[in-house]
């Protein structure tokens, strides 16, 4: 409890910096209130949901499938939704005919390509992740390939949508993907305590009382809503998801509930401080939010592999 | 009687593991499995569980089919150690054994008190200051002591253990079959799988053989007429030593 306490105020913290941080300087003081309503909040919402729904869903993928390496982009959910998204960009234009089309499309092309890869893998971790790969390269050149025969100003747009663009979401889109957020976050806390017992073999947990097939089903199913939802509105970003369930392991033990409740807080911390740090190097101009994440996750990854790598060396 | 395995056939394969089976387990008491290696004593526990499901027959406990029954309710009457139990080697003693509460959670009561569970899993398993330590830093036997410990913090009416004295010395064999007498003696039914059995001899066990193709039957302890029955069923054979009026096995190679 105290821990998550810790967490909650990382966050406000996290979210403080990035909402009254890092203004415009040349902005006059008496517009400061308008442009933080109207253009910092519905970034910082966008960026804050990504960085929970991206957390909880990898740590979702990481017990169910029992793969310290598996998260929705890793896992190749991402290419496929990706691709569902410009898909339905090319067909309807602009946004892609509202959010609600966009996140279905965006969610039944991850599906699919997470079932496929879940198939051809056959149980083997490395065969999972190399196919996550394949399929993620696959299917963001296919996004990519679809794009040629569009005008070069629409181009643009599914060009930073694809580097991990925050559109501007409107507040039916805010609520819409608000409310889609806590629809399905809520039910995978509460299978905690069966996903928990998945850790042991799938006879173990019947005989413990668990439904092994419809736990494990339901669970990867919202996991990939919830990472569809934000590719749907932030397009690929990679990482969040893998880094952060490893560092609230390191803060408490591998009880899922307890390590949903940090990472819930931990991943838009990351996610808010990528944001702070993108307006640092320019407030004026919108950066793919995307790209920092993308940056700082790595650094993290090279940070918990380098760790790892020496406590099993020693 | 506790538990009914009624007319039970399971063929694998095309090979034929058991031929139309029944057995009665009754409470307070503690049942061996033997039988050679492929013979089908984990399939044959595995339906008694109702993991597998045979080409015919049923199992009954207190004459309910476990047909009708969900993982849950199954799991409010059934426990088991599998051969090769599986964990998470980043998870603590405690965190794995813990999870055995789980049924009792969801479905109140349970059996008795959690601290309760613990101390008795302590103490026979001689478990004490072990439980904060990480599943990778234990040994083959302290691991499978710790699992057993799962087993009795589930503390179900039935329990089942696949081969539970792997990797145990000796010491901690005889204090898990003390286990195995308490939880008799509280009405429970232990059914476990074993190779060597001489220790269950000792403890006036019941023992039953599967042999090669199906076939299933109870073993009682007269010299001769197990000799051969073991003799048939393992191809090699038997001296026996007698102390306190009790006969016990031992294999051994005929010189040529």
């Amino acid at each position: 409890m105290k821990k998550t306490l810790f967490f909650i105020a990382l966050f406000c913290v996290a979210l403080f910096s990035a909402v009254f941080l890092f203004l415009p300087k040349n902005l006059d003081p008496s517009l400061k209130f308008e442009f933080i309503t109207a253009i910092r909040l519905p970034e910082i919402f966008a960026v804050v949901l990504a960085g929970a729904a991206l957390s909880v869903s990898g740590l979702a993928f990481q017990t169910v499938l029992r793969n310290d390496l598996a998260d929705p982009y890793v896992l190749g959910i991402s290419g496929g939704s990706c691709f569902g998204v410009t898909l339905s960009i090319i067909a309807f234009g602009g946004t892609g005919s509202g959010i609600f089309f966009r996140a279905s499309s965006s969610f039944i092309f991850g599906l699919v390509c997470l079932f496929i890869i879940i198939k051809l893998s056959g149980n083997s971790p490395e065969r999972l992740l190399l196919l996550g790969v394949i399929s993620n390269i696959f299917f963001s050149t296919l996004a990519r390939v679809f794009t040629l025969q569009l005008k070069p100003s629409e181009l643009t747009s599914i060009n930073y949508f694809l580097l991990g663009f925050i559109s501007p979401l409107n507040s039916n889109e805010i609520l819409f993907s608000f409310a889609a957020f806590i629809f399905f976050a809520t039910p995978l806390f509460l299978l905690g305590d069966e996903i928990d017992i998945l850790s042991f073999s799938d006879d173990e947990s019947k005989t413990m009382g668990v439904n092994v097939q419809k736990t494990r089903i339901l669970s990867i199913l919202f996991a990939t809503i919830l990472a569809s939802l934000i590719v749907s509105i932030c397009g690929m970003i990679g990482f969040i998801g893998l880094i952060v369930p490893h560092i609230a392991r390191i803060f408490t033990a591998n009880d899922f509930k307890k390590l949903f409740l940090i990472s819930i807080f931990l991943g838009p911390s990351i996610t808010l401080f990528a944001y702070s740090f993108s307006k640092m190097a320019n407030a004026k101009i919108v950066v793919p939010i995307g790209l920092y994440i993308n940056l700082f996750g790595i650094l993290f990854f090279v940070y918990l592999f380098a760790k790892k790598g020496f406590s099993n060396g020693a | 009687m506790a538990l009914e395995v009624k007319n039970i056939t399971f063929s694998y394969n095309g090979g034929l593991l058991l031929e139309d089976a029944s057995v009665a387990f009754e409470k307070s008491q503690i049942y061996a499995i033997i039988g050679p290696n492929g013979a089908g004593k984990t399939t044959f526990l595995k339906i008694v569980l109702s993991l597998l499901k045979p080409q015919s027959g049923d199992v009954f406990y207190e004459g309910k089919n476990l047909k009708s029954l969900t993982y849950l309710q199954k799991a409010k009457i059934f426990s088991y150690l599998p051969q090769m139990p599986v964990y998470s080697q980043e998870d603590k003693l405690w965190e794995v054994v813990k999870r055995g509460d789980y049924p009792h959670r969801r479905i109140p009561p349970p059996p008795r008190s959690l601290s309760l569970r613990k101390e008795i899993a302590e103490l026979y398993l001689e478990l004490k200051n072990m439980w904060e330590r990480k599943m990778s830093t234990l040994s083959g036997g302290e691991i499978q002591r710790g699992v057993i410990a799962r087993v009795v913090i589930q503390d179900t009416p039935v329990m089942v253990f696949d081969e539970p004295l792997n990797h145990l010395d000796l010491s901690h064999r005889l204090k898990l079959f003390e286990l195995f007498q308490k939880m008799k003696n509280e009405g429970k039914t232990i059914i476990y799988a074993v190779h060597d059995f001489n220790i269950s001899l000792e403890y006036n066990h019941k023992i039953f053989l599967i042999q090669k193709g199906g076939a299933l039957k109870q073993l009682n302890n007269r010299e001769e007429e197990v000799k051969e029955i073991l003799k048939e069923t393992y191809g090699v054979d038997f001296k026996t030593a007698k102390t306190d009026d009790k006969y016990y096995y031992f294999p051994f190679k005929r010189k040529e």
